[in-house]
């Protein structure tokens, strides 16, 4: 417990004359009034304080320690104090000491971060790699941004992190090697997610949601690029490629059809989006479009329309389905985003593909080729990159989520002409 | 309107530029377009410690704006929706979770385990019991295990507190569950090792259990037990270690003012009836009762892993502790 000195207009006036002292730089005197303080009270922190740091700052490390001890037999219930005493058996090479200050700190506060710091650091001087990894690892648990950190606790954190990510690292390796046996038995299996996993744990990748920023789907699991036998109706759209790529061919020649992917009118908010808003960078040749039918450009493009007709696509009048050509201009990067609803996943079938393009959902990244399709979760963060000179073009569509049930796709088309309902828009009976 | 939209234009997060639309979108009829105003609005507000007394007020009518339209939007909606028939059907439950999220009555949740991410799951807060077809065997022994309880509950000296501070590390305070009699178990298997001494005292309890496929993890799981909780208490939200395992209750003692919440899905346990839900979900557990509450409580796998899977998650757990030469501490 705090102990309060008896109140002494005598000390009151040393203490005065101390630090008025050592704010001119008189620091002897400063010294005297200070021990003075001692003899009249023992246990008077602030003079133990001073008489300690300035141990402390000319090397006189048993001073300091016997000092910063008599601080905490005297109120032991300040983190800062214990640090204080922490710091001064370190440099006295006392562990058994230096331990038990920083564990009395952490018992107070289990955050604080300068001994979470003492605490990793001695457990590495000790050769204790694993504990240490952990202690790192509350180290940057615990610690706020590095901007906002005061500029001298920088490099101790820096230096967490870093040591994390060199155990993550050996720990990754060490997994890797000792796992081997069992992805060779295993070898006709799908093992990626299990991979994944392992991946995510030891900080070689990162966990990605599904972050649906209009309507969310529950209890779907979150997968960035589906398995291709959940679409049986992918081998014959890829084999209609030729067929589609050439319509688009014809389409381009006219130059006709082509409005701006992104297209919001002044006013709205558009974040990483403002650079692409209304720009030919990134365009579109729209077959559906919120759920209607492009009548003009679908004439244009019978076969490509014929390829479509078996696939799931929903039916939301006002949302979905959609189908375009995507053009994305040479240099153009499309930043990183979410979808709306993830009830409906996307096709990518690619067409035109020069070198130096990619594409990442979550955390994979792929490269289109040319006459394959494939079907990702577009609520799962995404973007796309043509790095070449020329153009890039794809067949773009939505079809279902695969694990939705026939009544909850209904359920879910009800849902949405309700909403259309509500607001006036064109009324469109449910279908059950 | 004209003058509204080039201060937007100028300035697209002005808060009250976007009110000044919306009061006119409002006013002119157009309901979607005035709400969605309202709603960026009231995201676009500046934070309190900045307001002028004024705008604290508008910042409530925006809010209450949004309220009235959400609550008519949420009646039109459930009428439309009841003419289709599926709309209560018990296969369209996540369906009307969907629902609530969409009118901002339910949150989303998602697993948030503290020690492995297992990726591509589903985030499902409470199973449906047809994928675990053990379960009746489990529940149809209610009787035997709670004549089993019964004679442990005589002797108390079995019950451990739940959450026990380990001595060579800081302590976690845990909201005050740590060392707590509050919350405490009585362990079948514990970590995977069976206790039996323990088993020894419930062979009905350990038999009925034959068929479960325990989430089998050396040095971690299963753990099987009775899970006891005071009268008044309450086991702050958490969530668990590991997506890989799911955790099922059997509730055998459960006075009224018993209540249990996963995510965003909160339910009353009922003596007999089992339920599995996943632990990596936020949830909580009370008691409001003046009686104590027991539960039979054990882990198993999750459905969706294949063996494969189970064998490899088996062994990287074998290969953790192999690598850090030290015995985990893992509970739930």
């Amino acid at each position: 417990m705090h102990k309060l000195s008896n109140p002494s207009p005598e000390i009151d006036a040393l203490e005065a004359a101390a630090m008025h002292a050592a704010q001119s730089g008189r620091e002897a005197d400063a010294v005297r009034h200070w021990s003075r303080i001692l003899e009249l009270d023992p246990a008077h922190v602030r003079a133990l304080g001073a008489l300690g740091q300035r141990a402390f700052r000319q090397g006189e490390m048993p001073a300091a320690r016997a000092a910063f001890q008599r601080i905490v037999d005297a109120d032991g219930t300040i983190p800062q104090q214990w640090i204080h005493l922490a710091i001064a058996c370190r440099n006295l090479h006392d562990e058994m000491a230096e331990d038990h200050a920083i564990q009395s700190a952490l018992r107070i506060d289990p955050r604080e971060l300068v001994a979470l710091i003492l605490r990793a650091n001695l457990l590495e001087r000790r050769g204790k790699v694993h504990e240490a990894s952990l202690a790192y690892g509350a180290v940057a648990a615990v610690a706020p941004p590095l901007p906002q950190l005061p500029p001298d606790l920088r490099p101790a954190v820096t230096e967490a992190i870093a040591h994390l990510a060199k155990y993550n690292r050996d720990k990754g390796n060490f997994l890797d090697s000792y796992l081997d046996q069992f992805y060779q038995t295993f070898a006709g299996e799908d093992l990626s997610r299990f991979r994944t996993s392992v991946d995510i744990m030891v900080g070689r990748k990162k966990r990605f949601d599904s972050q649906s920023t209009l309507y969310h789907f529950p209890n779907l699991a979150p997968i960035a690029f589906f398995d291709r036998t959940e679409f049986p109706w992918l081998d014959a759209l890829e084999a209609a490629t030729d067929d589609i790529r050439d319509e688009f061919l014809d389409v381009l020649r006219t130059e006709e059809g082509f409005t701006p992917y992104i297209s919001y009118p002044d006013g709205v908010p558009l974040d990483q989006f403002a650079e692409l808003n209304n720009s030919p960078r990134w365009s579109a040749f729209h077959l559906f479009n919120f759920g209607q039918r492009v009548h003009a450009n679908a004439a244009r493009c019978p076969k490509t329309m014929a390829a479509l007709g078996p696939v799931p696509q929903p039916d939301q009048p006002g949302r979905t389905p959609s189908a375009m050509f995507s053009l994305l201009q040479p240099r153009t990067t499309i930043p990183a985003h979410v979808g709306v609803s993830n009830v409906r996943v996307v096709t990518h079938l690619a067409l035109i593909i020069p070198e130096g393009c990619s594409y990442r959902v979550g955390n994979e990244v792929r490269q289109w080729v040319p006459g394959k399709a494939w079907v990702f979760d577009d609520t799962i963060e995404h973007e796309a990159r043509n790095g070449s000179d020329k153009l890039r073009v794809i067949l773009m569509f939505d079809v279902w989520h695969p694990h939705l049930t026939p009544p909850e796709r209904a359920l879910i088309t009800a849902l949405n002409a309700g909403m259309n309902a509500y607001i006036d828009g064109p009324a469109v009976a449910p279908s059950p | 309107m004209v003058a509204v939209d080039k201060a937007l234009s100028l300035e697209p997060r002005n808060f009250r530029a976007l009110m000044l639309k919306a009061d006119l979108l409002a006013t002119l009829g157009d309901v979607r377009a005035a709400s969605s105003y309202y709603q960026f609005a009231v995201q676009a507000a500046p934070s309190a410690d900045q307001l002028l007394p004024d705008l604290g007020r508008e910042i409530e009518r925006a809010q209450a704006m949004c309220h009235r339209y959400a609550q008519k939007f949420e009646q039109f909606l459930l009428e439309r929706l009841q003419g289709t028939g599926t709309s209560h059907s018990p296969a369209s439950a996540r369906f009307r979770q969907s629902l609530d999220i969409l009118l901002g009555k339910k949150n989303r949740y998602v697993q948030q385990p503290q020690a492995f991410y297992f990726a591509e799951l589903p985030q499902v807060q409470f199973y449906d019991r047809s994928v675990f077809p053990w379960m009746d065997q489990v529940e149809a022994a209610i009787d035997a295990i709670r004549g089993e309880l019964a004679e442990v509950l005589k002797d108390g000296s079995g019950f451990k507190p739940y959450v026990e501070g380990d001595p060579r590390r800081p302590r976690k305070e845990q909201e005050g569950m740590t060392d707590n009699p509050d919350w405490s178990a009585f362990y079948l298997w514990k970590y995977g090792q069976a206790v039996p001494e323990n088993i020894a005292r419930c062979p009905k309890t350990a038999s009925a259990l034959a068929q479960v496929p325990f989430s089998d993890v050396s040095n971690r799981s299963p753990s099987v037990l009775f899970s006891q909780l005071r009268p008044g208490a309450r086991i702050p939200p958490h969530s668990g270690l590991v997506n890989t395992r799911l955790i099922c209750h059997l509730p055998l003692i459960v006075p009224p003012g018993c209540g249990f919440r996963v995510g965003n899905d909160t339910r009353t346990p009922v003596e007999g009836q089992a339920w599995v839900f996943d632990d990596t979900i936020e949830h909580e557990a009370w008691n409001n009762s003046n009686r104590t509450r027991v539960i039979l409580l054990f882990e198993v796998w999750r459905p969706e892993l294949s063996d494969e899977e189970r064998g490899l998650v088996r062994a990287m757990f074998e290969a953790i502790d192999e690598y850090s030469g030290q015995q985990p501490s893992w509970s739930i």
